[in-house]
């Protein structure tokens, strides 16, 4: 059971892990603002909630876990609504986005 | 005279004496249903954050949470929009428990797509904007749908304008998921018992090049 328990922490820590390095990789591949706050958003989220699940697992059924669970609640509602926020801003500042090299453009 | 009133209506009486009773649980709790909710969310955070059932950490606990109360209870009072209070509709509590569920393997879904496009070679993106109306019961609604664009795959929330929602796609695909009107259904269904998934999503606009704006 606790080598189970142990297994599936280190795998969560480390799915978050490679999620938040991808976020990374992201945020320096993708093109302009608007694609840049998609990996931010959306893959950096991802990443913070499997690494914080792993770390509840790694501690079980105690009060540290329980926090552990508050603060993925929070971080799972702030997220987008930051990358919201951010994307909203540059919109009305007049960012314009990148749409790529389409050929059948009117 | 004060006998035959009582006779009459025994039930009126004894509710107003004591309001509170077992008689009136259930209008109560359909009355006071998000102060009661309120309060248990904020003990259990309460109590987990603190963590130890001492006295004064206790009291300090009911004062904080009754301040909480008071200044949300104020908050409830300022129209989010033009002349439309917030929470004015009830929210299904059971088709909320499913929507989280659901959103839950939303966010899973979208990180593991976004990686995708992040780490193939060719990053095969065509960013575009999507317009659209979607006619939801209230205000709330409005906001749980914003958010839930910007964590399901490959979309994300520009703005809210009323009714009409400026969206930023990635791809084609999640484009022609977002307009299928699927989630926007899922979220007035939170608040209407009823609702046709063709009303929903209606006007929809695409922007796919710099000259269109």
């Amino acid at each position: 059971m606790s080598f189970l328990q142990d297994a599936l922490a280190i795998l969560l820590v480390l799915g978050g892990t490679f999620f938040m390095l991808v976020g990374s990789i992201g945020i320096n591949r993708l093109p302009d603002f608007f694609t840049r706050a998609h990996a931010s958003g959306k893959v950096d989220t991802l990443g913070i909630l499997m690494f914080l699940s792993g770390l509840a697992v790694f501690e079980g059924f105690t009060l540290t876990s329980a926090k552990l669970l508050l603060i993925i609640v929070f971080v799972a509602f702030t997220s987008p609504v930051a990358a919201h926020a951010l994307a909203r801003r540059a919109l009305l500042y007049g960012m314009k986005p990148w749409y790529g090299n389409r050929k059948n453009e009117g | 005279m004060c006998k035959v009133v009582l006779a009459t209506q025994p039930f009126l009486f004894f509710n107003r004496v004591f309001p509170f009773s077992t008689m009136n649980k259930t209008s109560l709790w359909l009355r006071h249903r998000g102060l009661i909710l309120q309060i248990v969310l904020l003990s259990a955070i309460w109590l987990i954050l603190s963590g130890k059932t001492d006295p004064i950490y206790i009291f300090w606990g009911v004062i904080s949470i009754a301040f909480v109360i008071w200044l949300s209870g104020k908050l409830h009072s300022i129209p989010l929009s033009k002349d439309e209070p917030c929470g004015s509709t009830r929210i299904i509590i059971p088709r909320l428990i499913t929507y989280l569920f659901w959103l839950v393997w939303q966010i899973i879904k979208s990180g593991v797509y976004v990686a995708y496009l992040v780490l193939h070679p060719k990053m095969p993106i065509e960013p575009m904007i999507v317009r659209f109306t979607s006619k939801q019961p209230n205000v709330l609604a409005r906001v749980i749908l914003g958010n839930s664009i910007t964590l399901t795959p490959g979309t994300l929330t520009l703005d809210i304008d009323d009714n009409l929602f400026t969206v930023h796609a990635l791809t084609q695909e999640v484009e022609e998921e977002l307009v299928s009107g699927d989630m926007e259904a899922r979220v007035a269904r939170l608040y209407m018992r009823e609702c046709e998934r063709e009303d929903m999503c209606c006007d929809i606009e695409l922007i796919t090049s710099g000259r269109g704006r």
